[in-house]
């Protein structure tokens, strides 16, 4: 257990090393809030409400979804294509150590340094530009978001886990990864604008994948903006998600290892 | 002259091997048209049910909108289509593998910017700009020919500035290795130029006039086009993509100066 | 005709210093601690066009930090360095036609093509006329053997094939000035030989100017007249590699093979031995005492063999880091 903490400590480390690095990816967090943050003032300027959503709502969103981003997502397991790919990840097989346990370790690491740079800089925010927001207070979905957070980050562990074995086939590990985890999840799951602002047939056929289940309702359940039947629903779905990932991962990764030829000498 | 067409040549071979190396999988590339595609849609779809409910953002309709969205696109696609290099610049950094590619005969420049020309973009591109052509000859949006030329003119400027910017990144990059984040910045930068920057707070668009021209890259030429730009901005455009180029460029012949070139 | 005047080269480097732990690491965010690496300090030497000479020394003492300010890769911090009448900072077009390092472990062909592919580029970058190019590449891959590796991809090359396509890759311009930074490191005995070979005919051949940096002897002595060696970014030596013995080296090694088993107190009184052998006894002896050390032995000793000899260069030459005994 403790080579796991070591390993965690070791990759927070390592963004001390790069240091102009490590306050560019501040930098960088910054400035995705706040231009999402100043884009829905721009287009609320003169307006109460729009597209089913007030002011106070849409802004609570959008920061809030980067709070959410923090939690749920990380970077660590997306290198993990790449390191297959290399045969880097050949190396570590030789040590003695669970390769999954390791890198929800790192990931561990990153999110831990991710939420508390991301909880300062969310407050920076709201010192300058002072915005009315939405505090939820309603018990039953403050759980419900907590408990649909736990299972988000799950998800986006394993659904990492599951695209990354792709380096086991294709070349360019790149393109799924962008398809999946950068548009699928983060744009058409909720992470730059409210899904329910499009079309409503959109919203019905997204629900049946696990992308929307990780950024959108998680913030639509702390927002209290979807009725209590349908909140039991998406922890269900959730659920489902987590398990039937978790499945797939385990057959793709034997499935993977037993084909892989380890590149390089 | 001649050099240039060997240069241009040594592009499209390099271009060309890129080609192999990723139709390798066909999957790979289906999923990143996808990918684009998706993206695509469902900024197109934001802005038409926003749109219809406001009918107006900033004094523009939502026609002039869905322009400024297109040529947003359109910009961000030329720029990736072309200085893809970039983003595989820090690991050919760290390798040490650059100091070969520094010992040939071509700019020093060459590879870190051009070296990884995607087809794929190529792919995505051509449809685009056929499409927003179209929809600009449709819509009626251009003031007069003389809008088409100025548009032209301030488009490829626009992608000049671009170019700049990431020979300045790739400086940076040989600096202190931090190339990625700064990249996805200047990404987030960018981003903001998908709606018409006029919505934003002056102070805002004052940084995405001189520090990121995000607005002299997306908003002015698609302002010409509408036969909406003033001569003040057009000098400006001008004059602001030499200084950067030429700043771009001193930049990188420093940084060429601190390279300490990855030992054996 | 001097192909390389390098006058008082010095190349500095500031490198941060990092404590080890999260408190050194958060300390490094706050506070910056240089350290000042003097990887070339002064040095200063001519080349002949058409010499191949040898850069020996230790780890670290410059020799490729040297061929880098030589090829124009590293900006000198001060000094001149003129090649091939060029100053090579400038990277003029001209003169990087002219010009290849080879550098053992960096890569230039394209990794999921064939070796093929990546040379056709490597054409057109350089502007060579396809007769030129068809037979200095058929010349190139004979010589090292790589014929039929030629339209395998890269990555599925064995190491060996993989450095000898670069190698290759390096050479299809034909440069007059060839910069080999450690060649033969990680191949086996076979293809290091097959290298060397190629790089003395290639100089002979094409009269072209080779710098040759190697930790392996092998190379060093079957290729090179003069050496230079280069210790903390200083020239320690620059002369004939058969003068090294005699400027370093104090001793002489007396090898004897005495013919029966004989008194090892006996013969330790005479010299003492270096290395033994069951019969075989090698002395290391101060030159000014060879004659007597000798024949002391002759006389008192049954001996079926003796030589003497400089000692091997290898050992001159580690003696020379370890001790520093730069007289």
């Amino acid at each position: 257990m403790h080579k796991y903490f070591l390993v965690g400590k070791i990759n927070l480390q390592r963004h001390f090393v790069y240091r102009l690095n490590f306050v560019l990816w501040r930098v960088r967090n910054l400035v995705l809030m706040v231009s999402l943050f100043v884009f829905w003032k721009a287009i609320f300027k003169g307006q109460d409400e729009l597209l089913g959503y007030r002011e106070a709502q849409i802004l609570t969103y959008t920061l809030g979804i980067a709070l959410i981003r923090s939690i749920v997502l990380a970077s660590k397991s997306a290198d993990l294509a790449g390191n297959i790919k290399s045969g880097a990840i050949a190396s570590w097989f030789l040590k003695p150590v669970g390769i999954f346990k390791l890198w929800f370790s790192m990931d561990m690491a990153d999110k831990i340094l991710n939420i508390f740079f991301t909880i300062f800089e969310l407050l920076l925010v709201v010192f300058i530009f002072k915005p009315e927001l939405v505090f939820q207070t309603n018990l039953f979905y403050l759980a419900s978001f907590g408990v649909l957070l736990c299972l988000a980050a799950a998800l986006f562990f394993l659904l990492s886990l599951f695209f990354s074995a792709s380096g086991f086939w294709l070349t360019d590990v790149w393109a799924p990864n962008f398809l999946f985890m950068v548009v699928l999840l983060q744009i058409a799951g909720g992470g730059f604008f409210p899904l329910d602002i499009l079309p409503p047939l959109f919203l019905k056929i997204i629900k049946f994948t696990p992308f929307p289940y990780m950024l959108y309702y998680p913030m639509k359940v702390y927002l209290g903006q979807i009725s209590k039947p349908e909140v039991i629903t998406s922890l269900l779905i959730s659920c489902f998600w987590v398990f039937g990932i978790y499945f797939l991962v385990k057959i793709i990764w034997k499935k993977g290892l037993e084909n892989y030829d380890a590149p390089g000498s | 002259m001649k050099e240039i067409k060997r240069l241009v040549k040594v592009w499209l071979l390099m271009s060309r091997m890129a080609m192999q190396t990723q139709i390798t999988s066909f999957l790979a590339a289906l999923f990143f048209i996808l990918g684009k595609v998706v993206r695509f849609v469902m900024f197109y779809f934001l802005i038409f049910t926003v749109l219809k409910q406001t009918n107006n953002l900033a004094g523009y309709n939502t026609t002039q909108v869905i322009f400024f969205f297109l040529i947003f696109n359109l910009s961000d696609i030329v720029a990736q289509f072309l200085f893809r290099g970039v983003y595989v610049f820090r690991p050919l950094v760290l390798k040490g593998d650059f100091d070969l590619h520094l010992l040939q005969p071509k700019p020093s420049f060459f590879q870190p910017i051009f070296g990884r020309t995607d087809i794929l973009d190529f792919v995505v591109l051509v449809p685009l700009a056929f499409y927003s052509v179209f929809y600009a000859a449709s819509n009626g949006i251009a003031g007069s020919f003389a809008s088409w030329i100025l548009f032209f003119a301030l488009f490829i400027n626009g992608i000049l500035i671009s170019f700049s910017f990431h020979l300045f990144v790739c400086s940076i990059g040989i600096l202190t290795l931090a190339v990625d984040f700064i990249m996805e910045i200047y990404r987030d930068f960018f981003n903001l130029a998908r709606f018409p920057t006029d919505i934003y707070s002056n102070f805002t668009r004052i940084i995405l006039t001189f520090v990121f021209p995000v607005v002299l890259m997306v908003t002015v030429p698609a302002k010409a086009l509408m036969g909406l730009l003033s001569w003040y901005w057009l000098a400006l455009s001008f004059l602001i993509t030499v200084i950067f180029v030429f700043g771009s460029f001193k930049f990188w012949k420093y940084s060429l100066t601190k390279y300490s070139s990855a030992s054996n | 005709m001097s192909a390389i005047k390098v006058k008082n080269l010095k190349k500095y480097y500031k490198v941060r210093r990092k404590d080890p732990g999260i408190k050194g690491s958060v300390k490094s965010l706050f506070s910056k601690s240089f350290e000042n690496v003097k990887a070339v300090d002064g040095i200063s030497f001519n080349i002949a066009k058409g010499e191949l000479i040898g850069f020996i020394g230790p780890n670290g003492a410059g020799k490729t930090t040297t061929l880098k300010c030589l090829s124009g890769l590293l900006y000198s911090t001060s000094g001149s360095v003129e090649t091939l009448g060029f100053d090579p900072w400038q990277k003029k077009t001209e003169f990087r036609r002219q010009i290849s390092l080879v550098m053992g472990q960096k890569n230039q062909l394209w990794w999921d093509l064939p070796a093929m592919d990546s040379f056709l580029l490597n054409q057109a970058i350089y502007d060579i006329e396809d007769n030129k190019f068809k037979k200095i590449l058929e010349e190139l891959s004979s010589l090292l053997e790589i014929e039929n590796v030629l339209t395998t991809p890269i990555r599925k090359l064995s190491l060996g094939q993989r450095m000898k396509c670069e190698f290759v890759g390096s050479l299809l311009h034909s440069p007059s000035l060839l910069l080999l930074d450690e060649p033969t490191i990680g191949l086996d005995v076979v293809s290091q030989k097959n290298i060397r070979d190629f790089i003395k005919d290639y100089n002979k051949k094409y009269n072209s100017t080779v710098i040759l940096t190697s930790h392996n002897m092998e190379d060093v002595k079957k290729l090179c007249k003069r050496i230079i060696i280069i210790d903390k970014g200083r020239i320690v030596y620059d002369g004939l590699l058969d003068d090294i013995s005699k400027k370093f080296s104090q001793n002489k090694n007396i090898t004897v093979v005495f013919s029966k088993k004989e008194n090892l107190e006996k013969i330790s009184k005479i010299a003492k031995a270096k290395e033994i052998d069951s019969l075989k006894f090698v002395f290391s002896v101060g030159r000014s005492q060879v004659s007597s050390v000798v024949s002391k032995i002759l006389n008192d000793f049954s001996v079926a063999d003796l030589s003497i000899e400089e000692p091997p260069i290898e050992d001159v030459i580690r003696d020379l880091f370890v001790g520093k005994n730069y007289a």
